[in-house]
């Protein structure tokens, strides 16, 4: 099977520009619904082959890691609004403020995981956004009856977990 | 009171497991894991000494994705 690729989706650049996605409270007079979407980040097993030319979560849900403990889909991102830095080089960026552990789970042999997806999971096609290699988790090191923790990184203009130049 | 872990072979109090932590640094992320081994004297897990029970998994992303450096088709 082929590698999984970290990428922002082709099909999300697109989609931002289509206002296909909210992950602040759209601007008043923007005639969009004054909510935000809600994203979750899932997790899916080593070399699906996932990369930029994928589109949604449904489309590679069939590669998503199974376990007790672990419900499709994945967990739901802690909500923030996005930010900009001002002056020259102008960088817009958002990182959630935390995604829920996953308890009692078992991701070890053909169900490891080293990727995650962060999709929309208001909108019904549940569009993606980005994907994430999670690092060497080796049989060594992956979760067995045990708690599976994804820290964020810090939410800036050099770390945040998505950024627009 | 004594507490318990849970573990493949069940609840466990924590004074009969032993653990170790191994970190792993893949640049973008650091994974560290802390795996519990038993060591207890309950006759009726004797075959479980020394055997892994337990593995927690923390993933810390320490950059995200620049739509300027990410993969294109």
């Amino acid at each position: 099977m082929a590698a999984n690729t970290a990428t922002v989706l082709s099909s999300f650049r697109k989609e931002l520009l289509n206002a296909s996605h909210a992950f602040g409270v759209p601007s008043t007079g923007s005639g969009r619904t004054a909510a935000r979407d809600t994203f979750c980040i899932a997790l899916f097993r080593n070399s699906s082959g996932i990369g930029p030319a994928n589109t949604s979560y449904t489309q590679i849900s069939a590669s998503e890691v199974t376990s007790s403990g672990y419900t499709a889909g994945g967990n739901s991102c802690a909500t923030t609004d996005p930010a900009t830095t001002g002056g020259t080089g102008i960088v817009a960026f958002w990182t959630p403020a935390s995604v829920a552990a996953w308890t009692n789970v078992t991701m070890t042999g053909s169900n490891a995981t080293d990727l995650a997806l962060l999709y929309n999971s208001t909108c019904t096609a549940k569009l993606g956004v980005a994907t994430f290699a999670l690092g060497v988790i080796d049989t060594g090191q992956a979760p067995s009856a045990g708690t599976f923790t994804l820290t964020m990184p810090t939410n800036d203009l050099s770390t945040g977990l998505i950024r627009i130049s | 009171m004594t507490r318990t872990v849970n573990t493949v072979i069940g609840e466990i109090p924590e004074s009969d497991l032993e653990f170790a932590t191994l970190e792993t640094d893949s640049g973008d992320t650091l994974v560290m894991s802390r795996e519990w081994k038993y060591k207890g004297a309950d006759p009726a897990l004797a075959e479980h000494v020394g055997q892994m029970v337990r593995r927690d998994c923390w993933v810390t992303m320490k950059t995200g994705i620049s739509f300027a450096g990410s993969a294109e088709l």
